[in-house]
């Protein structure tokens, strides 16, 4: 897994995240996942075009970061994924706590809805 | 290879969290071999990984070395696969299934792992054989 951080402006942070969110793929990332995200306090766009393979070890590092930032006030919003990748995020019923947005338009409308 | 002769395969892992690279490389060059979809080899790997994780994660109270035995049958239409260990009795279908509909701040932080191989596989089924723990999952592939 990669992490790219895209964008941490005023209104929000957008990350790139890509390749295999497993195990072996997150390692430490998971810790520069929380902070590049939770201490910005910002609603968090995750770009998930490029992430090939999800598995449960990804669904808790999205969760963990969505949870303190909803006490925030602030959203994660998941852009693009891959079928496969979204049926993972479906079967968890993470689309009821973070919106999957298509186009990056929509996304950052998600971004800023209300919950 | 004909899709219909691929060999059945054993992995033997030791319980180290380092060897799941080792069970995905197996399991995708098998899920090619065999002409498998790739939709197929996303399920297999992800079941796997999940199931062996939990082993290695939290079947063991000592340092020493394990075994995690995997088989892979290819048989009626579908493959069956059977994860084997010696780590302490530990039953993962008596698992509670998580709420998915639940709003974020009742979420557990995981907890999602045997929800997901229930979703991609078609059926499960745990045994205490031996003092060893025997999870045999089905996936058809028509």
């Amino acid at each position: 897994m990669e992490m790219t951080l895209v964008n941490a402006g005023p209104e929000f942070t957008h990350i790139a995240l890509s390749g295999r969110v497993d195990l072996k793929g997150i390692g430490d990332l998971d810790w520069e996942f929380s902070r590049q995200t939770v201490t910005r306090k910002k609603p968090v766009l995750v770009d998930i075009s490029d992430v090939d393979y999800l598995a449960s070890i990804g669904l808790r590092m999205l969760v963990k970061v969505a949870k303190a930032l909803d006490k925030n006030d602030a959203k994660v919003v998941l852009l693009n994924p891959h079928p496969d990748v979204e049926e993972v995020l479906r079967t968890s019923g993470f689309d009821k706590i973070m919106p999957i947005e298509y186009d990056y338009e929509n996304a950052l409308e998600a971004l800023n809805n209300p919950s | 290879m004909s899709p219909n002769t691929t060999e059945d395969i054993t992995v033997e892992l030791k319980n180290d969290l380092s060897e799941l690279q080792r069970l995905t490389k197996v399991v995708t060059e098998y899920c090619e071999s065999s002409g498998l979809s790739p939709q197929i080899l996303f399920a297999l790997n992800l079941s796997l990984e999940e199931v062996v994780a939990n082993v290695m994660s939290y079947g063991y109270e000592d340092e020493h070395e394990h075994l995690i035995i995997i088989r892979i049958n290819r048989k009626d239409g579908g493959l069956e696969i059977e994860v084997e260990d010696d780590g302490k009795a530990f039953n993962p279908l008596e698992q509670e299934p998580p709420d998915i509909d639940a709003p974020i701040e009742e979420r557990p932080i995981g907890g999602l792992g045997i929800h997901l191989v229930r979703h991609y596989m078609d059926a499960l089924e745990y045994r205490r054989d031996n003092d060893r723990n025997v999870l045999s999952m089905k996936k058809s592939i028509d």
